[in-house]
């Protein structure tokens, strides 16, 4: 591994983890508990950030625990992470932690939970060198029923769809579990949504197993300083930060190869779950 | 923002226009404590349709408002939530004003869900994603479902599930393929397939499944789409001698209609008599009696080694079929299937031949060179309903299957040609009616089949089979048809947990046979007779039975008792020597079958039977016949037995945990056959055989244990399989004279392993065969052991576009030993219809290995085979997955 990629591992590693900077050296944030989950769904995340490569599918399983009252739904590496992180007690530990687990290191930062009562949701999530932004939602969305169905782990599931983030999404649900809920932000509709695609194949989620959870794995969000904010406001701070990554890899203190480094990766996440 | 405000009127006109002719159902839920209920979802279908066309969610106050538009003048309207009973009732379709009440009911999430990733265990069904057992190199579904645990795919593609093969492969609840299922999973892109559904305890006819226990297993693919249109395309030539293959098979799969259609062609060792011979048994399970086959003279066996066909079968093969399954909106299907097939096949081969007689020992030395040629012209029709209200299934199949086969064959440096030619023809009907009278079932049953074999000939030049005499030739013309047919009515009564069925019924078999041995005498100076052996054989067989059967069900528990009685009659009658016999008996064949469900994951099936079968006719009264050109059978038209009993016991355990991903079986059987009569051959110097059936009492017993564990390591990416059986046969044999006791002994030893790095996949299986036979008081004893490794790895370099795969194989028959080499390189293009184009290169027998040699030991006979193998081939391959 030459100099430079060790560095912006490291780089990306220290900004794009916010939990880093608070490993044992450092407090790791508390997760808030909200309620006990009665099921748990995991679903298979792909998505392509980068609209002009279609070779470059990522992958990723997000679980949905839906409790009585409320939902989460986000990725359990964050969860897998922050215990590895707490086990870290010096710069060394931390250095070979990651050699040991080049690769290994990205997950989805965002956690949404949805109060299934007041129908709304609140969005938590962290924009690299920003800080951690939260803000509430209730989304509008109106479906449209379809008359196909299919099948998805041996439920049948029906198709429906709506317009959401600047994307028409495809949903199959089934009324055969009789909650309103799903992947992402979407719900409402009569029967657990087993999958959820927009229409062009950016970005899918798809049930791949159901279960009961286990202990500890609970609904929760973390303790965070969070900045709150509106969904506009946020979807435009994560653009900026596509724009002006150069200059926050200059004040991080990256040579310019590096700097260069960041700006490809940042240009090629030119593809997001929201576009508007 | 121009787009998404044309997106949201058109989605606010869709919903409002219709309003115009839409009806508006509103109204409230509430508890019976008149609380109203939020969060019940309200949804409204069409009377003939679960396609939900309106919901709504109830609000804090118990609202709700659904606009629909009306097709008809119902509607059904349900409620459904995880804490309250579902309600579901049909309303007139015009706006109105509805107050429900619904009863406190917290539903088990635990009922829904699953315990294990992947896999969805519901009763007697598992369904297992598609997705998570897929590997990058896989491309069909058959490749899916090797990997499932429990489930195995044979060479040939036959299925099978804890060592049993599947009764039905299903896509989406519709039999398009039936037995011939393989073309399909051979050909479906994995991808169109979301979920394989395994159903355990399969009862097909659907009005039958609360009486019967079938104990039968099924698979389902569960398809992503509703319409499927989809297949396969390969095409593929190269060296040597324009070897080619060729496939091109589409297929359609929509919840009305199905079809498939295949043309395939080959010449690079892929025979499609293996995996397509005539289905002549349909439902045959049903019949008291299959009809009896006529032992028309056979060419000389071509024999089949334990390998890959393209190793060593050198092959001209051609197969086009169309398969079309239509369902209407009541239910009926229509399903109906051509085909054709043509196999040329030229094959060599080497063998010695040794027969360990008690007090001698033959050993002879033969080579082969023979061309066959075998076609298959076969339709079927078939219309059927299977519904919980009624069941019925009308077939008529009808196929021409012309054989021909040439060759020399020498033995000892004697050379003979042989030719055999044939064309028989068969036509059979199936139907079978179920339907309810009152509170009880009746079922009809009728089945008829002609077959017809009008102008067989066997010519074997210079002749040397009559008496161990030489003659110039031997000729045979033979003809033969045979008329069976069977009828019953069953009754099904089902008090309770009882279940009594009482079928009625008789079956009738009429076999003609009309055959002309002719030898022609070899003396040179044209005095010498020829000498004409004739045959002119009616036979007639005709059982009348009543066959009661009484069931026992509980939730875990199944008890099946049957007692068949019978009154058999035989007939026999050779209208050239004015002789005939007759035959009859009454008989009782009793059977009792135990299945017990022990916590989850075991199953104990145990059985025990007894029952009678015909000793087969060519054996009994023929008074010359010449079966293949080493054999003759010479029979005594008089003979005391006609029929043998059979008494079987079967035990077997299986385990199967989906959470722990480990499943196993073993099963135990024990059958102990009673003779009257012992097939008496005659071997001559000349290596020819005679047979003759002599009466003698005597008893044969057969024993076999087979055991299999198989385990899941998803942690470390790996699963392995260890298959084990152990049979043994222990009987008497009458050889040259002399009667022997006679003892054979097999062990099958089958370790398979799987591991899946991140790059490399490897398989690697181990087999070891030992064979023992012993004759007489340990005077010939013959042992056998072949040992077998198979390894195979594939590399998946997904960033190239590349996957690699190379095969081993290394054989050891008795120090005989062989080894393998396929390569094969495959190159996806994703850059043209993502991934779903791929070419490459495949090369069979990289080392140009000469020849391979097998070993078959019967009770006193030990052929050694040598088979010249393909050379070295190299095809460029481009297929498509559409």
């Amino acid at each position: 591994m030459n100099h430079n990629k060790l560095k912006f591992i490291l780089f990306i590693l220290f900004v794009s983890s916010s939990y880093m900077g608070f490993s044992q050296i450092f407090p790791i944030p508390k997760d808030i508990f909200i309620e006990k989950p009665q099921l748990k769904i995991i679903y298979q995340y792909h998505y392509q950030l980068d609209s002009t490569n279609p070779d470059q599918i990522s992958k990723r399983t997000l679980w949905l625990l839906i409790g009585d009252n409320y939902s989460s739904f986000e990725d359990p590496k964050k969860k897998w992470y922050k215990d590895e992180m707490r086990k870290i007690n010096s710069q060394q530990q931390l250095q070979d932690w990651i050699f040991k687990n080049a690769g290994m290191v990205y997950f989805e930062h965002f956690t949404i939970i949805k109060n299934r009562k007041l129908k709304s949701l609140t969005y938590y999530n962290y924009i690299l060198m920003s800080g951690h932004y939260k803000y509430e939602e209730t989304p509008h969305l109106i479906w449209k029923l379809e008359s196909d169905t299919a099948n998805i782990l041996g439920y049948t599931v029906q198709h429906a769809w709506t317009y959401y983030g600047g994307r028409i999404w495809h949903a199959w649900f089934t009324p055969a579990i009789p909650i309103s809920d799903g992947p992402y932000k979407f719900m409402g509709l009569p029967g657990l949504i087993l999958k959820a695609e927009d229409s062009k194949h950016y970005y899918t989620f798809e049930a791949i197993a159901i279960e009961q959870p286990a202990e500890g794995e609970d609904i929760t969000y973390e303790e965070n300083p969070y900045i709150e904010t509106t969904r506009e406001k946020f979807l435009e701070a994560n653009r900026n930060l596509r724009l002006d990554i150069i200059n926050k890899a200059q004040e991080a203190g990256l040579n310019a190869e590096a700097q260069q480094t960041a700006a490809q990766s940042r240009r090629l996440r030119n593809n997001p779950i929201e576009l508007k | 923002m121009r787009m998404r405000r044309l997106i949201i009127s058109f989605m606010c006109l869709t919903n409002i226009l219709p309003l115009f002719s839409q009806v508006v159902i509103e109204g409230k839920v509430r508890d019976e404590q008149n609380k109203p209920l939020s969060d019940i979802h309200v949804m409204v279908s069409m009377l003939h349709s679960d396609n939900i066309v309106g919901f709504d969610i109830t609000t804090n106050e118990g609202l709700f408002r659904i606009h629909l538009h009306c097709a008809g003048d119902s509607v059904r309207i349900k409620t459904s939530s995880i804490n309250h009973e579902d309600f579901k009732n049909s309303i007139a379709c015009k706006s109105q004003y509805l107050e429900i009440i619904l009863k406190k009911s917290v539903k088990d999430l635990k009922e829904i869900t699953v315990k294990a990733k992947h896999v969805v265990k519901k009763g007697d069904t598992l369904s297992y994603l598609v997705s998570p057992f897929a590997r990058e190199q896989d491309r069909t579904i058959d490749e899916v479902i090797r990997r499932i645990p429990g489930l195995e795919v044979e060479p040939s593609g036959k299925i099978l599930y804890e060592g049993t093969p599947i009764s039905h492969l299903y896509v989406e609840g519709m039999d398009l393929m039936e037995n011939r299922y393989s073309l399909l999973t051979a050909n479906l892109p994995y991808d169109k397939v979301s979920t394989i559904e395994v159903i355990t305890n399969h009862e097909p006819v659907k009005i039958l499944q609360k009486y019967a226990t079938s104990g039968k297993v099924a698979l389902n693919l569960r398809l992503k789409n509703k319409t499927t249109l989809t297949g396969n395309a390969e095409l593929a030539g190269g060296i040597p001698f324009f070897t080619h293959k060729i496939n091109l098979t589409p297929i359609l799969l929509q919840p009305a209609l199905q079809s498939l259609i295949t043309f395939q062609s080959n010449n690079n060792g892929e025979p499609f008599v293996e995996t397509f011979g005539p289905k002549f048994n349909y439902q045959q399970n049903l019949r008291f009696d299959q009809p009896v086959s006529i032992s028309a003279p056979n060419p000389r066996n071509i024999p089949v080694a334990d390998l890959p066909p393209q190793s060593y079968i050198d092959n001209s093969s051609l197969l086009t079929s169309a398969y079309i399954l239509t369902r209407s909106s009541n239910q009926w299907e229509w399903r109906t299937s051509v085909s054709y097939k043509n196999d040329k096949i030229d094959k060599n081969w080497s063998a010695q031949t040794s027969y360990l007689l008690p007090s001698d020992t033959l050993i002879f030395e033969e080579m082969s060179a023979f061309t066959s040629k075998s076609k298959i012209w076969t339709t079927e029709i078939n219309l059927r309903h299977n519904t919980e209200k009624y069941y019925a299934d009308n077939r008529l199949s009808y196929s021409i299957e012309p054989n021909k086969q040439n060759g020399i064959f020498t033995r000892n440096s004697s050379v003979y040609r042989e030719s055999f030619e044939e064309k028989p023809q068969k036509l059979d009907w199936n139907g079978r009616w179920i339907f309810p009278a009152r509170k009880n079932l009746i079922e009809l049953y009728s089945y008829l089949d002609y077959f017809y074999n009008p102008n067989l000939s066997l010519h074997t030049f210079p002749g040397y089979i009559l008496f161990n005499q030489p003659s110039d030739s031997v000729f045979q013309h033979f003809s033969g048809n045979r008329l069976a047919f069977e009828n019953y009515i069953s009754f099904f009564y089902s008090p309770k947990s009882i279940n009594l069925k009482i079928d009625a019924g008789f079956s009738f078999q009429r076999l003609h046979i009309e055959s002309d041995l002719h030898a022609f005498d070899a003396n040179f100076d044209f005095t010498g007779q020829d000498t004409n052996f004739l045959n002119d054989n009616l036979q007639k067989r005709l059982r009348i039975y009543i066959r009661p059967s009484l069931m026992k069900k509980t939730s875990t528990t199944t008890w099946d008792f049957q007692i068949p009685l019978s009154s058999l009659m035989l007939s026999e009658e050779s209208n050239l020597h004015a002789v005939s016999q007759e035959y009859a008996k009454i008989v009782a064949e009793p059977s009792l079958v135990y299945n017990k469900k022990i916590k989850n994951h075991w199953n104990l099936l145990a059985s025990i039977k007894r029952y009678y079968q015909y000793f087969a006719s060519s054996e009994i009264f023929y008074g010359y016949i010449l079966a293949n050109p080493d054999l003759l059978k010479k029979n005594e038209p008089l003979v005391a037995g006609r029929l043998y009993a059979v008494n079987q016991a079967n035990a077997s355990l299986k385990y199967n945990n989906i959470l722990t991903g480990l499943s196993a079986y073993v099963n135990a059987g024990f059958s102990f056959q009673q003779f009257d009569f012992l097939r008496s051959d005659s071997i001559g110097l000349s290596g020819s055989h005679i047979y003759t059936i002599k009466n003698y009492p005597n008893n044969r017993y057969l024993s076999l244990m087979r055991g299999s564990v198989s385990k899941s390591l998803p942690d470390v990416r790996t699963n392995f399989t260890v298959n084990l059986n152990l049979q043994s046969d222990k009987g008497k044999v009458f050889v040259n004279g002399n009667i022997s006791n006679s003892k054979s002994h097999y062990l099958t030893l089958n370790p398979t392993i799987y591991h899946y790095f991140s790059v490399f996949d490897l398989v690697y299986a181990f087999r070891w065969l030992n064979i023992n036979t012993e004759l007489g008081n340990s005077n010939q004893k013959q042992h056998s052991d072949w040992f077998r490794h198979e390894l195979s790895l594939t590399g998946n370099f997904t960033k190239k576009n590349l996957i690699v795969t190379a095969s081993f194989i290394y054989n050891d028959i008795n120090r005989n030993r062989i080894f393998l080499t396929d390569l094969s390189i495959r190159y996806k293009i994703k850059k043209i219809l993502s991934s779903k184009l791929e070419t490459g290169i495949l090369i069979n027998n990289l080392f140009d290995t000469g020849k391979y040699t097998y070993n078959q030991l019967d009770s006193y006979v030990n052929m050694v085979t040598e088979f010249p193998m393909r050379p070295f081939q190299c095809l460029l391959f481009v297929r498509f997955n559409y």
